[in-house]
């Protein structure tokens, strides 16, 4: 799982728990992510998708923006165009999440990197500078 | 969010209680900053995101707790809901 933030209309940003899920084809948000953003999914387009078990999801597509940070003083921000649907968690797929990153699992040091390509499209960054020395909080 | 350090929320978050986490399964709990509590548990994230609000807390990070976020080890009494090996999840890094 990865921490994500969600930009909210006041600018600030929701973090939650988001599941890394290399089978699915999009970053989905659950529906109450809607009415956390101000979004009104009936005015969004709707898609219908099969999943494994043969059933199939209704999907509401509108645009986001996250925010991945490892500090305050390293993130990246962007925006994509995700799906809402009927799931009790947000799950970080391919399409306007793992599409713009490399990604490394380290089994042996529970540890996952997520390394930004080229086609990320950022609206916002900040990179650690070598003078800055970080305090981790214990 | 201005204190947010993913590893250190990762680092502290591994190492929650599985014992204690095994009782939230199916309910939404919001994080410290730092991962080492849990501030606030809900049957529903609209529930939680209200009380949170109130309580002026933006400082948090949300997590909706499934079954499989809490593991347990081999051997023991499946029938004592009770987990006994801290869930592994990855700490996450970017560069």
């Amino acid at each position: 799982m990865i921490s994500l933030g969600t930009r909210l209309r006041d600018g600030t940003f929701h973090y939650e728990a988001f599941l890394v899920d290399t089978g699915s084809d999009d970053v989905i948000l659950p529906l109450y992510f809607a009415s956390l953003l101000g979004i009104d999914l009936n005015r969004a387009k709707a898609f219908h998708h099969g999943l494994a078990d043969s059933s199939r999801m209704t999907v509401r597509y509108a645009d986001v923006e996250f925010r991945l940070a490892t500090t305050p003083f390293h993130y990246v921000q962007w925006r994509a165009t995700v799906g809402f649907a009927a799931m009790p968690r947000p799950i970080f797929g391919w399409a306007g999440g793992l599409e713009y990153f490399n990604a490394n699992f380290d089994w042996m040091l529970a540890r996952m990197t997520l390394v930004p390509l080229p086609t990320l499209p950022l609206t916002a960054s900040a990179f650690p500078s070598p003078d800055r020395t970080r305090q981790l909080p214990m | 969010m201005d204190d947010f350090y993913a590893d250190v929320y990762m680092l502290n978050k591994n190492n929650y209680p599985s014992e204690e986490l095994a009782k939230l399964q199916g309910k939404v709990v919001a994080w410290s900053l730092d991962g080492k509590q849990i501030v606030g548990v809900g049957e529903d994230h609209g529930e939680l995101f209200a009380r949170m609000r109130r309580l002026g807390r933006s400082d948090v990070v949300y997590q909706y707790i499934w079954p499989e976020d809490v593991e347990v080890q081999p051997g023991t009494d499946p029938s004592s809901n009770s987990a006994t090996v801290p869930s592994r999840q990855f700490a996450e890094v970017f560069t």
